[in-house]
C-alpha cells in the first residue's frame, strides 16, 4: 500500500514537471548555520556531570576557578544542488554539508567527589544531507525569483564529545543517520540568461535514533537553520 | 569570523558610496519576540515564557541588488518569564532587556509594482541588561555577538517613504549569570530566537 502511494506521488511529480518544465539549474552555494547540534545531550554527561540538557546546561562558574564559556557551535555550510524549475513549481535535490567551525569548546566545573575541579569540554559535529524538496516559485519580470518549499532529507553525521579534568577523561564519537524534514525559502537575481545570484534559508528538523558507544549514548540532532548564498547556472528549455 | 563580517560590511558601505544608484534609507521600527530567553526550550522545565516588545531605529543601504542593514533597537519585556521547577524549589524570574545592533547584508530584489524582497546573513551585537531573580536579583551586563539572518519586504507608501516588515533569526547565549542549582552560577541567558518587526523608512537620496 505504501509503495503504491509513493509511486502515485512520483508519477504526479513527473507529470506536473512535464507540464511546467522550463529550466534545469545547478546551484553552488556556501554560508553558515547560526547554531547546530541541538542540545548535544549524552548519557555520560547526565551520569557523571549531572548535566541533563547537554550544552544548554554545561556552563558553570564559581569564584576562584577560571573557566571559559562553551558556546553553541556555529556551522559552515556548503552545497551543490540540482533543481527543476517550472512556471509555478520546482523540484530540487543535491548534497549539502554542515561542519562546526566555531564554538563548542571551553571549560566548566564539576565535583567528582574530591572537590570542585575544572573540566575541559569539547563538542564537535559535522553532517551531510541529501534533500529532496518541492515547492512554489514566483517569477517577477524574468529578473527575480522567490522560492518556498519543503520536503525531507537523508542526513548522516558524526558527533563527538570529550571531557577531561584532573580526575576524569572521557571521549566518545557517534555516527548515525536521520530523515529530517526540510523547509526552505530562497530568492534569485538573474544576472544573465544562464546565471543568477541566489540567497536562501534552509531549516532542518529531525534527529537520529539513539546511538550507543560503549556505555555512552546520544542522538545526533540535525535541526537548525542555515543561511547560504551562491550562484545558479541554468538551462532554459523554452528558450530553444 | 566577526572580522570577516565587519570587512564585508565595510566593503558594502564603500560600494554604496561609489554606486550612483545607491539608496540610503533610515526610519523607525517596532518589533516583537516570543519566548525571549528560550525558557520553553529548556529540557524538563515548566515555565511561563517571556515576551518582549522592541522599538528602534533602522538604517538600510540599497546598492542595486545588494543591501546592507543596520540600526539599533531596544527590547523590553512586557511579560516576564517564570521557571517553576528549580532544583532548590524557588522560582526563577527573568526580565531580559537588551540593545541590539543588527549587521546584515544580502540580496535586495526588486518586485516591480510591489516593492522589494530582501534576504541576508550576518549577525547582531547584543548588549544585555535586566535581571534574573533567584534568591536575589542578579543584574545582567553582557555583551555578545550572535550569527543569524534577516528576511524582509519593503513596500512603497509614497515616493520617499516605505513600509518594512522583517523576520530575523539570531543565535547567542551568555555566560552564566545566576545560580539555578544553588551550587554554581549555571543559569545562562539564551537570546536565540525569532524577532519580527515592522517600521517606516525614509529614502534620503532616492532620486538624486
Amino acid at each position: 500500500m505504501m509503495k503504491i502511494k509513493i509511486y502515485t506521488v512520483l508519477i504526479l511529480f513527473a507529470a506536473s514537471a512535464e507540464v511546467f518544465a522550463s529550466s534545469v539549474s545547478v546551484i553552488f552555494k556556501g554560508g553558515f548555520a547560526p547554531e547546530i547540534g541541538g542540545s548535544m545531550h549524552t548519557g555520560w554527561q547526565a551520569e557523571h556531570l549531572d548535566v541533563y540538557d547537554g550544552i544548554n546546561d554545561i556552563n558553570r562558574s564559581k569564584s576562584g576557578i577560571k573557566v571559559s564559556t562553551i558556546e553553541k557551535p556555529v556551522g559552515a555550510a556548503a552545497g551543490a544542488e540540482l533543481r527543476y524549475t517550472g512556471d509555478a513549481l520546482y523540484f530540487k535535490t543535491g548534497a549539502d554539508i554542515v561542519y562546526a567551525c566555531a564554538g563548542g569548546s571551553g571549560s566548566t566545573i564539576n565535583d567528582f567527589g574530591s572537590g570542585d575541579e575544572k573540566v575541559d569540554v569539547d563538542y564537535s559535529l559535522w553532517f551531510y544531507y541529501v534533500p529532496v524538496t518541492a515547492g512554489i516559485v514566483i517569477d517577477y519580470w524574468d529578473e527575480v525569483r522567490i522560492f518556498a518549499g519543503g520536503g525531507a532529507a537523508y542526513a548522516y553525521g558524526t558527533f563527538s564529545s570529550s571531557f577531561s579534568s584532573d580526575s576524569i577523561e572521557h571521549e566518545a564519537t557517534f555516527s548515525g543517520y536521520g530523515i529530517p524534514l526540510v523547509a526552505e525559502l530562497g530568492c534569485e537575481y538573474l544576472l544573465s540568461e544562464n546565471a543568477a545570484l541566489c540567497c536562501g534559508i534552509t531549516y532542518l528538523y529531525g534527529r537520529s535514533a539513539v546511538i550507543e558507544n560503549g556505555t555512552d549514548y546520544t542522538r545526533i540532532d540535525f535541526s537548525g537553520f542555515s543561511f547560504t548564498a551562491g550562484l545558479v547556472f541554468f538551462y532554459d528549455f523554452q528558450a530553444d | 569570523m566577526k572580522k570577516i563580517i565587519l570587512t564585508i560590511a565595510a566593503f558594502f558601505i564603500a560600494q554604496g558610496s561609489l554606486l550612483a544608484d545607491g539608496k540610503i534609507s533610515a526610519g523607525i521600527t517596532a518589533g516583537y519576540q516570543y519566548d525571549t530567553g528560550n525558557l520553553s526550550g529548556k529540557s524538563g522545565v515548566d515555565a511561563d515564557t517571556e515576551q518582549n516588545l522592541s522599538i528602534g531605529a533602522a538604517f538600510k543601504l540599497d546598492m542595486g541588488f545588494l543591501f546592507f542593514r543596520s540600526g539599533c533597537e531596544y527590547s523590553h519585556p512586557v511579560e516576564k518569564g517564570r521557571v517553576y521547577n528549580r532544583y532548590t524549589g524557588d522560582m526563577i524570574e527573568t526580565s531580559l532587556s537588551f540593545y541590539e545592533v543588527p549587521v546584515y547584508a544580502g540580496l535586495n530584489l526588486p518586485v516591480r509594482g510591489y516593492g522589494f524582497f530582501y534576504l541576508g546573513g550576518g549577525g547582531s551585537y547584543i548588549f544585555g541588561t535586566g535581571y534574573v531573580k533567584t534568591e536575589r536579583k542578579n543584574r545582567i551586563n553582557e555583551q555578545l555577538f550572535g550569527f543569524g539572518f534577516l528576511a524582509g519586504i519593503e513596500s512603497e507608501i509614497y515616493n520617499d517613504a516605505s513600509f518594512i516588515f522583517e523576520w530575523e533569526y539570531m543565535a547567542a547565549r551568555s555566560s552564566p549569570v545566576a545560580s539555578a542549582s544553588g551550587v554554581y552560577d549555571d543559569y545562562c541567558i539564551d537570546y536565540t530566537g525569532n524577532r519580527f518587526r515592522f517600521g517606516v523608512i525614509y529614502h534620503f537620496n532616492r532620486y538624486q
